[in-house]
């Protein structure tokens, strides 16, 4: 069946992973490390049950702590240097990213292949076939890749290939993201900021990618609603990386695995320096989650209103080189939808959930339409809340009024069953539920 | 340059709600016709040629519409959203539109089970052009339709806790209190100054209290 397969990365293959070498954590600011450290599976499993035991706060605690990811083969720097020097590719060296030690692993499709330069295996780049690709179609990854070997990469990449390849709105390159070192507050602060500005990422990547099915934009996406079933904001935020969908645009789900945010909103093309100034801008807003703390982010969202905020913003997470690339020239239109969402998605709405725990007051407009002819509404109250708290689920929402009648009745033919049950569900787990239960009880059956 | 099939425009397609000429339309399979041109085949009108530039998907984006067809006693107002899994439909369906109304939250105060609402013409068209009636009139509507949208944003619910206001909500949660159209009391403070734009954007002349 033609779609897009839900592969590894190369670079994170288990041939690349060899189960056996890992990374410490920290290396993606300062670049590979010289040496590998040799880390067996099951000590690492010690590692991580001893590091649950130590009682960090949950948002400065590390993404590679919270989530259980494979460790990672890394190619050193003589190992890149090396390949640059062999392939000639020194003049492919101009691009200067903020962080050029930053890891990124890069995926690029392409359809009507018909030449690849048996080179590219050897260096950077594995080639595998994608079934949602026509016509000869073929997926270039690559290992994990410092950022200042990405311009000779992509170069290499594109010269090896014969000159009609071909770019069809099938094919796309992606861009994973090195975000294990980030804590879950940098993770927060960069899910905001991108929520906010994603408009603007279409925009510069290619809008007409919005529609995709592969590459759905998070402001439209029902991710967005999980991100604030819970009263704590922990759980909204484990919760939604762990459920990601993999087609989202901003995919979470590779945090789970690789430790890696996947960006897939660039459409195929093998134009390099936009190719550049797009990792480059996903770069910077990994700085600027870096250097944001979630404090100052919450700030950011609830001031964000004028054009000259928004404005402002864009060149603080950007700079001065990088925002006049993007097209600013709606900023309020773009942002205003994602502000909103951010606002409702930072913060945790208490007073909601507390209306949500009471019971319904009697003469309430909620109520008042659920008035049962021959019944008291105390009674109502109290089935009503019965049901609530056991969450029986007793009738359907669109039922009639004699459903809830003979509910009612059923309640009251069957009293001792019923108060036997909640006393054994509630005696040992919350005698308050319990004392709760039972007063309902009293009233439903008190005829 | 790759032409796509009758088989691959209906895996697209197919089983699903597009844009043909601009109306929504349930497109059921593409097929070769006696001429080997490929036709679409729709539930509601007769089968057209193919024409890329006839066929599109709507573009939607996150936020409340009102369903027409609400029957007396179920939600008006539903959000809807996309589902970024793994699925072939371009076009809208149940596999790629998730439908929540925040009618559903009261639920479980009233110990009911969840409500759905299935995706059809009448919502694929509520939801492409959605139509919202004036604050007064959604609050009139309350009653009978427990949950209305006044907004993409923004809409009015029944109150569990009040004899005579209404709750202010957004797909995400409860914000606030409308004491009348024109006096709303926030209560999720975070959201104060984007009731004070609604307000503003749309000459509403709301005045907008934090609660």
């Amino acid at each position: 069946m033609p779609g897009e397969p839900s592969t590894v990365p190369s670079f994170l293959s288990n041939e690349a992973l060899g189960g056996i070498v890992a990374v410490p954590p920290g290396s993606l600011t300062s670049g590979p490390p010289e040496q590998y450290y040799q880390l067996p599976s099951a000590t690492a499993s010690k590692i991580s049950k001893k590091a649950k035991l130590v009682q960090t706060p949950f948002m400065e605690r590390r993404i590679n702590e919270v989530f259980r990811q494979n460790a990672i083969h890394l190619k050193t720097n003589e190992f890149h240097e090396e390949m640059v020097t062999l392939h000639k590719l020194d003049n492919a060296t101009s691009f200067e990213f903020a962080s050029p030690n930053s890891l990124v692993g890069i995926e690029v499709e392409v359809e009507n292949i018909k030449r690849i330069d048996p080179n590219l295996i050897l260096t950077w780049w594995v080639i595998e076939e994608d079934a949602s690709l026509r016509n000869n179609g073929r997926e270039f990854k690559t290992c994990p890749l410092p950022l200042k070997y990405v311009e000779p990469a992509l170069t290499q990449l594109f010269n090896g290939l014969n000159d009609d390849r071909d770019f069809s709105n099938r094919t796309s390159v992606h861009v994973h993201q090195d975000v294990r070192s980030f804590s879950m507050e940098n993770l927060f602060v960069l899910i905001l900021t991108y929520m906010i500005i994603e408009p603007l990422m279409f925009r510069f990547a290619d809008s007409s990618r919005r529609k995709s099915i592969y590459c759905v934009p998070m402001n439209s996406a029902n991710t967005l609603l999980k991100m604030c079933k819970h009263t704590d904001l922990e759980q909204s935020l484990y919760n939604s990386v762990s459920s990601c969908e993999k087609y989202s645009a901003l995919n979470l789900g590779p945090i789970n695995t690789f430790g890696t945010l996947e960006y897939r909103h660039m459409s195929g093309t093998d134009n390099i320096p936009k190719l550049l100034v797009w990792i480059s801008l996903i770069n910077k807003l990994k700085i600027w989650a870096y250097r944001t703390s979630l404090e100052d982010m919450f700030r950011h969202v609830s001031t964000l209103n004028t054009s000259s905020a928004y404005r402002e913003f864009i060149n603080q997470i950007f700079g001065d080189k990088l925002t006049p690339l993007l097209d600013i020239s709606n900023l309020p239109r773009d942002l205003e939808q994602g502000v909103y969402n951010a606002k409702n998605i930072a913060f945790v709405n208490k007073w909601h959930f507390e209306l949500l725990n009471k019971t319904p007051a009697k003469d309430s407009t909620l109520m008042r339409v659920q008035k049962i002819p021959g019944i008291s509404e105390a009674t109502i109250i109290a089935y009503h809340g019965l049901a609530g708290i056991s969450g029986m689920n007793i009738t359907l929402d669109t039922s009639t009024d004699e459903v809830i009648r003979h509910q009612i009745v059923i309640i009251r033919e069957r009293e001792e069953e019923y108060r036997r049950y909640f006393k054994e569900r509630f005696e040992k787990s919350s005698a308050k539920k319990l004392n709760l239960t039972l007063m309902y009880m009293d009233t439903i059956c008190a005829v | 340059m790759y032409n796509e099939s009758a088989d691959d425009l209906s895996r697209k397609y197919g089983n699903s709600y597009v844009l043909w000429n601009g109306e929504v339309q349930y497109c059921s399979e593409f097929r070769y016709n006696n001429k080997d041109v490929i036709v679409v085949i729709f539930s509601d009108i007769e089968e057209q040629v193919y024409d890329p530039r006839a066929l599109s998907v709507p573009s939607l984006e996150f936020g409340f519409f009102n369903y027409s067809k609400a029957p007396t006693g179920f939600p008006k107002c539903w959000s809807h959203s996309r589902r970024p899994k793994r699925q072939w439909h371009r076009g809208i369906c149940e596999a790629n539109t998730h439908l929540e109304s925040p009618w559903e939250r009261m639920l479980n105060l009233l110990g009911k089970k969840n409500i759905a609402l299935r995706v059809d013409k009448v919502v694929v068209n509520n939801m492409v052009t959605p139509v919202f009636p004036k604050i007064a009139e959604a609050l009139e509507e309350l009653e009978r339709f427990k949950c209305v949208a006044i907004s993409t944003q923004y809409a009015v619910c029944l109150h569990p806790q009040h004899a005579t206001r209404a709750l202010l909500t957004t797909p995400f949660s409860f914000i606030g209190e409308v004491v009348s159209p024109r006096e709303w009391i926030v209560k999720h403070h975070v959201m104060l100054q984007e009731i004070v734009d609604f307000s503003n954007r749309n000459n509403l002349g709301i005045d907008v209290y934090a609660g």
